[in-house]
């Protein structure tokens, strides 16, 4: 029986060619797109659970409160950690990481490279993370000051096939570093991002050498991180609850005094990706928002496209009619008929399916690079996805073909004796709702599609004021050019294709850890601060950096008390510190810096007219199709 | 093998009511051959649905093979008729999915028979189609379609025919050859019900029955037998 059925949908498919085809390819479509997004969706919600003990580990984040601003950051003061640990035993491991204010220059041999995913980071770093070490002894690799641990591509980008372990790499400072372990790259479905990992008690000794107290302040502009790894169902909640009482006893007189208070509370590790958004995070995190409305986008393409099943397949039932009243004669009961239907459904949805594994192969790299991440396209190691495309093939089996399995199992055997081709009457009111729920879905679908290349279009040709394309920057923190600037500066330009050398403490577009407090005017108040981000420059970097001044002039080196203290300040800093932007034209101007395109009726324009295009390309198709046939063809169908 | 009791048909529109049989009585003994005559939308072929048990009666009784059948539920009926009743139609109605072979074949899938291959074959071979089994439908002439029907038929070996008009697309000679494929099949023992518009065809049967407005009109022996 199995094989009549089989056979049946086979040579049905065979035969209407054009008909499977676009059935076929269109669900392919459909499922493509969701296999895509269950990707996705899957990948974001991967973020920092590779880790063994994920579910106990907690970020220690911070709300501030400073006279008339709130900030929430995801830096903790330095002396959290050991706080910590002595006095909540329950905290099974503490660990701070600290990310560079800049790029450090690392050195061995002959080969030096600037690294910008250098952290320092307490030894516990592999108790609280799941970091297999390939070499070394994760207890104490990091126990020792100038200790480091490399991820294996770096390791092999110093020492190429030599053994790394006891090698010294020479750092900034001239401090050299010894390689003490090497460990597996950090996985890239992770916020943290680190390759090198140095010893806290590097940071110690460096304080202690240049008399620094970076690690003992609690006010302190640097930026640790602190992560907590608590015991297996730990409440947080109750480790939160003790906190404050910790802040008082540690810094309580250094916050009072400072008119700051600070309030600490965990954040679970798994959470970070999608739920935090924070200041000062160590990468770009997701909205979850976003993972909700890409779902939402799924379900309704895969809609779309059952919905085109349903319907290509119900018009069609007149001509498996005969078929169905024939086996109907011959013994068929309605529920065998289901089964034939459903099962031709199911085909047509896995040989749609095995089209869209192909299809997802082929245009993952490019929606790695749109979305900007690195899903793995080995799909037949990936379960979840494999039980999605399993899950999404049987749901639209079923659902897209119970609808004409039902409808082409209830006709009557009677008819085929009698009246032949009264098939769909009194249906066709669920058809046409079919169709319109279609036609929305698609023009909603259009019109966010055309919004999103709008704004695509836009942020890759936005003007940035600044011309970043013939730029080379070179990060100088701690290096000799530093205190020879100007030497290098000179020789550079000597250069003929040098057209212009500045330096500034932040490269603009980067990532600027720098904050200053600026007061609309000499005699406001304390409390009416306005935090903004500052670079400070010299005095060729407007012209370096192509930049047009819309007011007033910049920097100069003769110019009265311009090299000490001078500003320049961006339109928008304008606009915050509240001052009437006198000129018209620069109001106009000023729009720009909305960093986003306004919604004009253009994309929903095109979608209706695609949408009309597309209707009115059909209902002429249909009108030609009837116009052209030979009368005598109805009347012997007749 | 039949017997209707002032068997009853009405289909109803919306906007009128039909009565297509009205106080049937007939009674067909197993192994009769009955001709059913009358004029176009005079209830031949409801009745032959209803005999078929492809549909169930507005009004009155209907016992086939001592069951009341009147009231049968759809799965029921099937069950009873894949079992004991074969169909004939005019226009053949072959699956053009299926080939002569599966067409025959598929009464038996339903039946749920096991052995197959050979049973239908050898009807095949008695039909003189057997070289033509892996052909589809529409590759085949109007005659050899009414065969294959014919023979998905009697595959299943029903105790009752049921053939409406099966010479109506047919030319004499192949009209011919179908009317001896019955008239052979009735030899054997089967019961045979056939709606026709020939009166030569009608010669066949042991009883001719003609129906006017859903009435039986007369029911008597062929000419050929009376004089």
């Amino acid at each position: 029986m199995l094989k009549s059925y089989l056979m049946v949908a086979v040579r049905t498919l065979l035969r209407h060619r054009g008909y499977s085809l676009l059935n076929i390819v269109g669900l392919a479509i459909g499922i493509a797109c969701c296999l895509l997004i269950l990707l996705y969706v899957q990948y974001e919600l991967s973020y920092d659970r590779f880790h063994t003990n994920a579910d106990q580990i907690y970020r220690v984040v911070r709300e501030e409160r400073a006279p008339g601003r709130v900030t929430h950051l995801a830096i903790t003061p330095a002396p959290l950690a050991p706080a910590l640990r002595q006095e909540f035993p329950e905290v099974r491991r503490v660990v701070r990481l600290k990310p560079p204010n800049a790029a450090w220059m690392l050195r061995y041999e002959d080969k030096s490279f600037y690294e910008t995913n250098f952290y320092l980071a307490d030894s516990t770093v592999f108790d609280v993370f799941f970091i297999p070490l390939l070499k070394g002894n994760p207890a104490t690799a990091l126990q020792r000051p100038f200790t480091v641990v490399l991820t294996e591509t770096v390791a092999r980008k110093y020492f190429g096939n030599e053994e790394p372990i006891g090698k010294l790499i020479r750092g900034e400072e001239s401090m050299d570093l010894e390689v003490t372990g090497v460990m597996p790259s950090l996985p890239p479905n992770s916020h943290l991002t680190f390759e090198i990992l140095a010893s806290m008690g590097t940071q110690e000794q460096l304080d202690r050498q240049l008399n620094q107290t970076y690690l003992t302040r609690w006010r302190s502009p640097y930026n640790f991180y602190t992560y907590v790894l608590l015991p297996p169902g730990a409440d947080p909640s109750r480790l939160e609850q003790k906190l404050p009482a910790l802040v008082e006893k540690y810094a309580g007189s250094e916050l009072h005094a400072a008119g700051v208070t600070m309030r600490f509370s965990l954040q679970p590790l798994t959470a970070i990706h999608l739920h935090s958004h924070l200041e000062r995070e160590l990468s770009a995190n997701s909205e979850v928002t976003s993972i909700y409305l890409f779902s939402a986008i799924a379900v309704f393409i895969l809609l779309i496209a059952c919905i085109n099943f349903m319907n290509l397949a119900t018009a069609r039932a007149a001509m498996r009619a005969k078929e169905v009243r024939v086996r109907k004669v011959v013994g068929a009961q309605r529920r065998q008929l289901i089964v034939q239907f459903l099962g031709e459904s199911l085909l047509v949805s896995c040989l749609a399916a095995l089209l869209a594994v192909g299809m997802v192969m082929l245009f993952l790299p490019t929606f790695n690079t749109l979305a900007g991440k690195a899903i793995p396209r080995h799909l037949a190691t990936n379960g979840t996805a494999l039980g999605g495309l399993a899950g999404i093939t049987l749901v639209v089996g079923l659902a897209a073909g119970a609808y004409p399995a039902f409808v082409l199992s209830a006709f009557r055997p009677v008819a085929v004796l009698t009246r032949m081709g009264q098939a769909g009457r009194g249906r066709s009111g669920f058809r046409k709702l079919l169709v319109v729920v279609q036609f929305t879905i698609t023009i909603a679908l259009l019109i966010c599609t055309g919004i999103v290349v709008q704004q695509l279009h836009y942020v890759r040709n936005k003007q940035l004021g600044l011309n970043p394309d013939q730029l080379v920057i070179i990060p100088m923190t701690f290096t000799p050019f530093a205190e020879r600037y100007p030497v290098f500066k000179r020789e550079a330009l000597q250069h003929p294709a040098v057209l212009g050398v500045t330096r500034s403490n932040f490269a603009p577009g980067r990532l600027n850890t720098l904050g200053y407090s600026l007061y609309q005017s000499a005699k406001a108040p304390m409390t009416e601060s306005v935090e903004m981000c500052s670079v400070g420059a010299d005095e060729d970097f407007v012209t370096t950096l192509g930049m047009t001044l819309v007011a007033g002039r910049f920097l100069w080196r003769t110019f009265g008390t311009d090299p000490e203290a001078a500003y320049v300040l961006t339109e928008s800093a304008v606009t915050r510190l509240g001052w009437p932007v006198a000129y018209y034209a620069m109001q106009r101007w000023l729009q720009n810096f909305a960093y986003r395109i306004e919604l004009g009726p253009g994309p929903f324009l095109l979608a209706a007219l695609l949408a009309l295009v597309i209707a009115v390309l059909t209902v002429s198709g249909q009108a030609m199709k009837a116009a052209l046939t030979n009368p005598v063809e109805a009347l012997r169908y007749e | 093998m039949i017997k209707t009791t002032n068997l009853k048909k009405l289909y109803r529109t919306e906007e009128v009511e039909t009565t297509a049989l009205n106080n049937v009585n007939l009674e067909i003994q197993a192994g009769e051959f009955v001709a059913i005559m009358g004029p176009s939308g005079c209830g031949k072929s409801t009745l032959l649905n209803l005999l078929g048990l492809l549909d169930n009666p507005t009004d009155g009784q209907y016992r086939f093979l001592e069951h009341e059948v009147s009231h049968y539920s759809e799965r029921q009926r099937a069950n009873l008729r894949k079992a004991s009743i074969g169909f004939v139609f005019q226009s053949f109605n072959l699956i053009d999915e299926l080939t002569v072979y599966e067409n025959v074949e598929l009464p038996l899938l339903y039946l749920g028979v096991s052995e197959r291959r050979k049973r239908v074959e050898t009807l095949l071979d008695q039909m003189q189609i057997l070289p033509r089994k892996n052909h589809f439908p529409q590759q085949l002439s109007g005659g050899q379609q009414q065969r294959v029907a014919v023979a998905r038929a009697v595959i299943g070996q029903p105790k009752l025919i049921l053939a409406d008009e099966p010479t109506g697309n047919l030319d004499s000679a192949n009209s011919a050859e179908v009317m001896q494929l019955l008239t052979g099949l009735n030899d054997t023992g089967t019961t045979i019900v056939m709606v026709t518009h020939s009166p030569s065809h009608a010669e066949y049967a042991h009883r001719i029955v003609h129906l006017f407005d859903g009435h039986i009109v007369s029911d008597h022996l062929p000419e050929a037998v009376r004089v």
